[in-house]
């Protein structure tokens, strides 16, 4: 069950970053695409984590949720870029 | 059984190119940790460093009047191309990084020992390679802070020997115009550094394939460890930890966006504090010493010359068979003191940019550094000698000693006195030594009650570490 959430995490983040791409001025907000970008990224390393070690101890699914949380702080850094820059 | 489809084209691709070597091979499990993947990490950097690099260069005009102007159009007017500029100069950054912690994490792992001598070595060219990668690249937005500083290091060409130096200084810097000098460097930059680079990668990761990761220092870790396919375990490793630092470099330059300084002219320089990017800054600050002024550069540089040769070189110089760092007391406390000594050179070269150091001072500060680390190393290493003697008291218990300072509050307490009173009484002697103005009787009072304070403080951690061998027995 986890690995099809992470895997459906990194599918909605990829796709966010698509149509946010697709719709934003890349000029003015190019450092909330960054802070976007990392995020995706995070996420996409927790997915590889789930094939990596597919266990499910505790160990790694702490891993895992420290890794969500990473991602969403580092959503939580674009959402404020994009509000400074706005 | 099914072959799995990765190993399959590995031996296609070992066949077709006659490789003796067997090309990603199962790796020990203990390597599935990211201390063994710095250098890997190093060269993920250097990949992300070409792809922003070749996509500047759709923009960047290496000329004196067009390098700033299209490096500030990049950053302002091309879509993603401020993230992109300063993704580069933080990968930059990383790179540089990243191989200082590769270089040491070998140091202390003993990795150069035998079969892995030219490997430390290739390494050590790779390492100097990346540096003159930070250097070159560093003028070509030709601000007025890289221009500068990149002058000071051309003009430390002038300091070779006649025969050679001339012909060096043409070779990397031109004839001495500014449009000479920023069109050798670019070519260093873009073509030669990262063609000399790719073939030590190259050399160095058939070696590795050769003689594999180096094992851990621990007794026993090898033979406990089995090993793991490379497909698809080693492979997700890597993809993941990749990911991540590439993530954690994206959102770094997204928080802290690159803001250009002024461009280079005559007149802006006559203003500008030369000073290099933190990476050179240990030198610089070396450079600062008022011995090293004039003819005294010669001694600076064959001093750090000597050093980074020497430490090259440490595969044939260290040759016993001992690895771990807590049985090489010697050069555990050298490599200790290296690392302490560039990062106070670093911070203090920051914090006094353009100042003459006095050798009192200078002197002071490295040789306390230098004196303290290796003070404390021998106290360490004699204490872990005795207690080898004894009967070693299971983990649980050796960790239990660690909070002796919290359960010993008496001890702690008054241990803070003279803990304080050498301080205060270093500082003083410090100052008194920088003042210019000498008083003889402060100093030697000073000296007197810093001495006093480290014998007690060595005294009370006798009592502290009896205290702990005490609890543990």
């Amino acid at each position: 069950m986890l690995r099809y959430t992470v895997v459906t995490l990194l599918a909605a983040a990829a796709a966010s970053i698509s149509v946010y791409l697709w719709v934003v001025d890349l000029i003015s907000l190019q450092r909330v695409f960054g802070a976007m970008l990392g995020s995706e990224l995070v996420i996409f390393s927790m997915a590889l984590y789930v094939y990596y070690r597919p266990s499910i101890a505790s160990s790694s699914n702490r891993w895992l949720l420290a890794g969500c949380v990473v991602a969403a702080v580092f959503l939580l850094i674009a959402v404020q870029l994009g509000s400074t820059s706005a | 059984m099914t072959e799995n489809p990765g190993r399959k084209f590995v031996e296609w691709f070992k066949d077709r190119f006659g490789l003796k070597i067997s090309v990603l091979r199962p790796v020990p499990e203990y390597s599935m940790n990211p201390l063994y993947w710095l250098g890997a990490l190093t060269a993920i950097a250097f990949g992300l460093q070409v792809l922003t690099g070749l996509l500047m260069l759709i923009y960047y005009v290496p000329t004196t009047d067009q390098a700033y102007s299209t490096t500030l159009f990049i950053i302002k007017y091309v879509p993603l191309g401020g993230l992109l500029e300063t993704v580069h100069l933080y990968g930059a950054y990383a790179m540089i990084l990243l191989a200082f912690l590769h270089l040491f994490r070998g140091y202390f792992a003993s990795v150069q020992k035998r079969p892995r001598e030219m490997m430390w070595v290739i390494g050590m060219l790779m390492g100097l390679t990346v540096m003159a990668f930070g250097l070159t690249g560093y003028l070509l937005p030709w601000t007025v802070v890289s221009k500068s500083a990149t002058d000071v290091s051309i003009g430390m060409l002038s300091f070779l020997p006649a025969q050679i130096g001339p012909i060096v200084t043409f070779l990397i810097a031109g004839s001495g115009t500014g449009a000479g000098e920023l069109t050798r460097f670019f070519d260093l930059h873009i073509v030669v550094l990262p063609a000399a680079l790719l073939s030590l990668l190259a050399l160095k990761l058939y070696m590795f394939e050769a003689h594999g990761a180096a094992e851990p220092v621990s007794v026993g870790a090898k033979e406990k460890s089995k090993d793991v396919p490379w497909f698809p375990t080693v492979y997700l490793y890597f993809a993941m930890i990749g990911a991540l630092f590439v993530a954690v470099l994206f959102v770094v330059a997204a928080m802290f966006p690159i803001s250009l300084p002024v461009e280079f002219t005559p007149a802006a320089a006559s203003n500008t504090v030369a000073q290099p990017d933190w990476y050179f800054l240990w030198m610089y600050q070396v450079l600062k010493f008022k011995s090293f002024e004039g003819s005294g550069i010669y001694v600076a540089l064959g001093v750090v010359s000597l050093a980074a040769i020497a430490i090259s070189l440490l595969p044939f110089i260290d040759r016993g068979s001992e690895r771990n760092p807590l049985l090489r007391p010697i050069y555990t406390t050298i490599g200790v003191i290296i690392v302490a000594e560039l990062l106070v050179l670093t911070v203090w070269g920051y914090l006094t940019p353009g100042q003459i150091i006095p050798d009192s001072e200078a002197i002071l500060v490295n040789g306390g550094v230098a004196g303290a680390i290796a003070v404390v190393s021998l106290f360490m290493f004699k204490l872990r000698r005795r207690s080898n003697k004894e009967e070693r008291a299971p983990m649980k218990s050796r960790l239990r000693a660690i909070a002796l300072p919290f359960t010993n509050r008496q001890v702690t307490a008054v241990f803070l006195i003279p803990l304080v009173a050498g301080s205060v009484s270093f500082a003083n002697v410090v100052d008194s030594l920088t003042s210019g103005q000498i008083n003889a009787l402060i100093v030697l009072a000073n000296f007197s009650v810093l001495m006093v304070s480290f014998y007690a403080m060595a005294r009370m951690m006798r009592s502290l570490s009896l205290t702990k061998n005490r609890s543990i027995s």
